[in-house]
């Protein structure tokens, strides 16, 4: 529909924010992007906080119900994390919102479903989820949290997920939350749901930032110490 | 304040054919900003502009039969950020580029991560959409 420099790209407001694919010109790309944000709208249903018929409402009821087999996929790797992060990160504090990492996960939905239906190369954009694919590198901005008028190039990447997130409405699982964390994150890891999920734990504790992410064979950009 | 950049996605007609597939659609003159069509076979088609803190963003919804929301797309989102217009390291990503080289965010300065876009407006928008489907569309 829309080509831009051999390139179509379309939106839908879906996970809180506005998701945007973007993929080549070439091929069957309206079946492709509409596979793709189906994947999403998949993720929304299943792990929305707001949503009453979701499986985390109904985790939070109590009711015994078959989970979603992607909501058992990321509340595994949810828990995985928070073993590696030391409790850093925890869904548990939000009482199981899984806003921290399902957002991650659906981008990585969406560029599987891309891929599926035989797209080499493209980008899915979730509010800040990144996940970049194909055989080129491509520049990358960060928005920095703090800073909202600003553009950071933080670099070139092929094949990579990124995710920044803010410290404004994070809420830390320490008893005893340590002072200072950074006023904003940027993870760059292999897929989008490590991305997301690190850049909490990075945000509460910005000085081993490094080593969290390195626990996942992902890197950390700390941006600014908050007050 | 100038707008930094913009990114178009769907034209207006590429909007109702990606909602109504293969339908016809007219016009309705009514008095009110948002533009509306009625979808042959059935439903209707609606143009809505939102306005946020720094951007606005025009989409379109569908409207099956029934009264439901059958999708919403987003047609072009336009960021003003007088902050960057005046930054000098903003600008100069810029240089080299003419009137002719349009400043779309798809095009010159993608995959940022970090914006953190707001679709709180547009879920306003779409209730005020349904109100205006049920006080004016539905009997028609």
């Amino acid at each position: 529909m829309k080509a831009s420099c051999g390139s179509v790209s379309r939106a839908r407001p879906l996970l809180g924010t506005l998701v945007e694919i973007r993929v080549p010109a070439d091929g069957e790309t309206q079946r492709a992007i509409q596979r793709a944000f189906a994947a999403i709208e998949r993720v929304h249903r299943a792990m929305s906080a707001q949503e009453s018929t979701s499986d985390i409402a109904r985790l939070r009821a109590g009711r015994r119900f078959v989970l979603d087999p992607w909501t058992r996929r990321v509340l595994q790797r949810a828990e995985e994390i928070r073993l590696a992060t030391d409790g850093l990160f925890d869904c548990a504090a939000c009482d199981y919102a899984l806003d921290g990492i399902a957002k991650g996960f659906a981008v990585d939905r969406a560029v599987e479903a891309l891929q599926l239906a035989g797209v080499r190369a493209g980008a899915v954009n979730a509010g800040g989820d990144l996940r970049v694919f194909g055989e080129a590198f491509e520049d990358l901005y960060v928005r920095p949290p703090q800073c909202p008028d600003r553009l950071v190039h933080i670099g070139r990447v092929r094949d990579a997920a990124v995710a920044t997130s803010g410290a404004a409405l994070l809420v830390d699982p320490r008893r005893v939350p340590r002072a200072p964390r950074a006023a904003g994150v940027t993870v760059v890891a292999a897929d989008c749901m490590t991305a997301d999920a690190l850049t909490k734990p990075c945000l509460l504790d910005p000085e081993h930032a490094q080593q969290l992410a390195a626990r996942f064979c992902a890197h950390a950009f700390v941006l600014g110490a908050d007050g | 304040m100038p707008a930094a950049h913009a990114t178009v996605y769907l034209g207006v007609e590429q909007a109702q054919q990606a909602i109504f597939p293969g339908a016809k659609f007219t016009p309705l003159d009514i008095p009110r900003r948002e533009r509306v069509w009625r979808a042959a076979p059935g439903g209707w088609f609606i143009i809505d502009d939102v306005l946020g803190k720094h951007e606005l963003i025009t989409y379109a919804v569908g409207i099956d039969t029934q009264g439901h929301v059958r999708r919403i797309e987003i047609l072009e989102y336009r960021e003003s950020h007088g902050g960057e217009v005046r930054d000098a390291t903003w600008r100069a990503q810029f240089a080299g580029k003419s009137a002719a080289d349009p400043l779309q965010l798809d095009r010159d300065i993608r995959n940022i991560s970090g914006a953190t876009l707001s679709c709180r407006h547009i879920t306003d928008g779409v209730k005020r959409l349904l109100k205006l489907y049920e006080s004016e569309l539905r009997q028609r």
